[in-house]
């Protein structure tokens, strides 16, 4: 017990430390201010004091940003008024009061909007999306980010960093944790580029989060432990709130509830001296569990009450819902299994209409139509910069049709002069050939990418949709009582259920065909492996799969770009090479990643098929994966080789 | 009284698979879960003798639930049923503890009987998915005294190796890195089950791929 005392005191010295540091930090501004020459200085830095102070001390950020609203209203200075105005947003999400964020940052919007600043829309959609975030508003958030993204300075990694962290939490509120993950860690990698400490701190604490609910929980709390390390060097109060809390529920989910403790009430000290209800409504029900737990129920009663009472007011559902799991924890502890069972089941019935999987359907579309769009549009610009240098080529061209015109006298200026221009010609043409390339490429990667997407969702309707209704049908056909039927009618029921198994059977195929399950499902070579046992049957054909190495780290679309290689392969072998036996070989090694395909048919002109349609699909797969085909054919059959140096790989 | 419970995020499948039971005195459906959370919540009161299970769920693998819910409750057996006809998956869940495995498009008959001899603790495997374990088995099985198969290229390589050239030289004359050349020649090693360069050779001249 002492121990932890100590170690209590020392947490709490080394907070006040790092405060002191923050204040000299925050002390220079309010120099500054007393030294201030010009009135628009001084709005600058009333603007400056409010947003250092928003993490720190909210009281004194609303006193700071109340002058300068003040102030550059008298003044008619509209663009700090506006700075005002978004601020007062900013103050209101960080105080928990989310819905009257919302009117300012509309204003805020609508002016930026009518003297089109893009960085200032961008900002300004990127707080409107977080306060949808906080009051459980993901599909507007979405949306709000995406409109955020579409005006983001692309050098700004600062802002995209956090844009990104909000989406992460989108998708993790609707419970699509990998994507989460997948956004956080992008946030994370753009916010160290940008060395934004802040969102750092806020994006560790994001992963971290996640990671807890998937119930990683050591990792979860290395994050923890990242994020209030960067919360204490920078002085950031509310991070810090956030830290102790979630290192509290860490302890409570190993179930070390003594140690969790100080965590739990060291965050609501933080947390009640900052003034966000919300916040403190959750720590409140955190030491509610730990109560819960050691059979404090009338102390734990009391929290949930008060945290409840928060989240009504505010009408924050989820917080609410959240309660009545653990009201039902409570009653279960004190043995009223009626009323306990009650609170669970409300609280499942409300959680079920907040994961609402048509909600996170139309997420993903939203930032899935983002994606593509992006593409078409970079797809667009390089087109036009091709067609800017054809233009200018033209353009040369021409003046040098028309100097030759002149002729004569400046022969030989003109032979001169010719002879740099056909150089330059040559550099022109060549800059035009890598950007058509580039291009190619770019557009080789959508095409394929969205191929695999729409094969899969075509599969997926097929497997999931209709063989689902084909079975349902099948076996309402087969709940007839067949003892009333006669002859004729039994014959035509055997025979609709046999119908019914032959069309769910081609479904099937068809199905496994567009996207292989063992591929979503296991791996690679198990992938491969199905379909050579399924050629091998239907083609009395032998094939002899082998594989040597470690595979290296393939991300799902290499892998389908691997697998569509040895089915179309394949699928020519059977279709014209007449062979009886094909060799199947991957070999993986530190520096490369090798296809080899070998039949003993009897072989194919290389340059006369090189076009053909099947050929080209494997081409354009393989130039996917930036590799090397190579192919050998004589009357002794043909071998197929494709190499992936590992360096194209990740 | 055989009671069984069905998991499956297919609501019309619930029904089907309901219906289809209802006329057996024997067995009856005392549970059905769309949701694999409410699914699990509901086992902590209530045990049917036997669960259908669905493979692919929208919001958890059924694979994984599967070995998950044997070892929470040993008494309680399961039977996959699944539209997934590869040998992975069966292998899979079986390995997980599932007792049997049915395709989704079963019938009554499959099925009941499958529920009555897998109350008892019994396997019970449709002669259609024997088949395809079955022929995996076969397609795997290679006489052991075969000759391996080797790519034109290592059979060029192994040539190489056998007339005493080194790597280096080899690499030279293929025009390729030293280290292609290398994995080629562990490649063969493995294929042959040779220790050394000594023990590939000969067991090449006993395969008569050199002389």
């Amino acid at each position: 017990m002492r121990f932890k005392i100590k170690i209590f005191l020392l947490l709490t010295l080394s907070i006040f430390s790092q405060l002191f540091s923050q204040e000299r930090k925050t002390d220079s501004l309010i120099q500054a201010l007393k030294n201030v020459k010009s009135i628009g200085e001084k709005l600058s830095l009333f603007d400056a004091i409010t947003k250092e102070y928003i993490n720190i001390d909210i009281e004194l950020s609303t006193t700071y940003n109340d002058s300068l609203f003040f102030l550059s209203n008298q003044l008619n200075n509209k663009e700090m008024e506006m700075s005002s105005i978004l601020n007062k947003a900013v103050i209101a999400r960080m105080n928990g009061n989310y819905a009257d964020g919302i009117a300012p940052i509309k204003t805020y919007i609508n002016y930026k909007e009518s003297k089109n600043d893009s960085s200032g829309l961008c900002t300004g959609y990127y707080q409107l999306a977080s306060l949808n975030v906080y009051l459980s508003q993901y599909e507007s958030a979405i949306s709000n980010y995406v409109k955020s993204l579409s005006y983001l300075d692309k050098t700004d990694i600062k802002q995209q960093g956090k844009i990104l962290n909000g989406m992460g939490i989108v998708f993790r509120q609707t419970s699509q944790y990998e994507k989460a993950k997948e956004t956080y860690k992008k946030s994370i990698k753009l916010s160290i580029k940008a060395k934004d400490s802040n969102n750092l701190g806020i994006a560790y604490n994001s992963l971290g989060i996640a990671l807890k609910e998937q119930d990683s929980i050591d990792k979860a709390m290395y994050f923890f432990k990242k994020s209030l390390n960067i919360a204490e060097l920078t002085g950031n109060m509310r991070l810090m709130g956030y830290q102790y809390r979630n290192i509290g529920i860490v302890h409570v989910l190993n179930e070390n509830y003594e140690s969790a403790v100080p965590y739990l009430e060291k965050g609501l000290s933080i947390r009640k001296k900052m003034g966000n209800e919300q916040t403190i409504a959750g720590s409140l029900s955190d030491l509610a569990n730990v109560y819960i737990e050691t059979g404090k129920l009338n102390q734990a009663e009391k929290l949930l009450d008060d945290a409840t009472n928060i989240f009504k007011k505010s009408g924050n559902l989820s917080g609410e819902n959240t309660m009545y799991y653990y009201y039902g924890a409570l009653e279960a502890k004190r043995g009223n299994a009626k009323k306990a069972f009650d609170y669970i089941d409300r609280h499942h019935l409300t959680r079920d209409s907040l994961e609402n999987i048509e909600l996170q359907e139309r997420i993903n579309d939203i930032s899935i139509k983002y994606d593509s769009e992006k593409k078409e549009r970079e797809i667009a610009e390089q087109q036009m910069t091709i067609a800017k240098q054809e233009l200018s080529l033209a353009e040369k061209q021409r003046q040098l049709a028309l100097w030759g015109g002149l002729g004569g006298v400046l022969a030989i200026i003109l032979a001169v002069s010719f002879w740099l221009n056909k150089e330059g010609q040559k550099r022109k043409e060549q800059e035009i050939t890598n950007l058509k390339n580039q291009h190619e490429i770019i557009r080789l990667e959508s095409l394929v990418s969205g191929e695999e997407k729409e094969r899969i969702r075509l599969a997926q309707d097929l497997h999931d949709g209709i063989n689902g209704d084909l079975s349902v049908i099948k076996f309402k056909v087969d709940s007839l009582g067949r003892k009333k039927l006669n002859k004729g009618e039994l014959e035509t029921v055997e025979n609709t259920l046999g119908m019914l198994d032959n069309a769910i059977d081609q479904v099937r195929r068809i199905s496994h065909n567009l996207a292989p399950p063992s591929l979503q499902n296991f791996n690679l070579n198990e992938a491969i492996q199905q379909h050579l046992r399924k050629i091998q049957l239907a083609h009395q054909m032998d094939i002899d799969f082998q594989t040597f190495g470690q595979v290296p780290n393939f991300s799902t679309e290499q892998e389908t770009a691997l697998y569509r290689i040895v089915q179309e392969l394949l699928n020519n072998i059977v279709k014209h090479a007449e062979a009886t036996e094909t060799l199947v070989q991957l070999n993986h090694t530190e520096e490369f990643t090798q296809l080899v395909i070998e039949d003993n048919g009897k072989g194919f002109d290389t340059k006369i098929s090189q076009n053909g349609i099947g050929l080209q699909n494997i081409a354009s797969r393989v130039a996917f994966l930036k590799g090397d085909l190579n192919i050998e054919s004589s009357g002794e059959g043909s071998t197929f080789t494709v190499t992936l140096s590992k360096a194209n790989i990740t | 009284m055989i009671q069984v419970g069905i998991l499956d995020d297919h609501e019309m499948i619930l029904e089907g698979l309901a219906t289809m039971l209802s006329e057996f005195d024997d067995i009856r459906v005392t549970g059905s879960w769309t949701n694999p959370v409410l699914c699990q919540e509901a086992l902590q009161k209530m045990r049917p003798n036997v669960l259908l299970l669905d493979i692919n769920l929208k919001t958890a693998n059924g694979i994984e639930l599967c070995a998950i819910l044997t070892e929470q409750y040993p008494q309680m057996y399961i039977i996959a049923v699944s539209n997934y006809n590869e040998s992975g998956f069966i292998k899979n869940m079986l390995r997980n503890g599932a007792k049997s495995y049915l395709l989704k498009n079963t019938n009554k008959n499959e099925l009941t009987q499958a529920i009555r001899s897998v109350s008892k603790g019994n396997q019970f495997l449709p002669r259609s998915i024997e088949n395809i374990l079955l022929q995996e088995s076969l397609g795997v099985a290679k006489p052991k005294t075969s000759i391996p198969k080797l790519t034109r290229r290592e059979k060029e390589i192994l040539q190489h190796i056998s007339e005493e050239f080194t790597n280096a030289e080899i690499a030279e004359k293929l025009f390729v890195s030293i280290k292609t050349i290398e994995s080629h020649r562990t490649n063969l090693l493995s294929k042959f089950g040779a220790k050394n360069t000594a023990g590939l050779i000969k067991a090449a001249m006993n395969a008569g791929l050199i002389s």
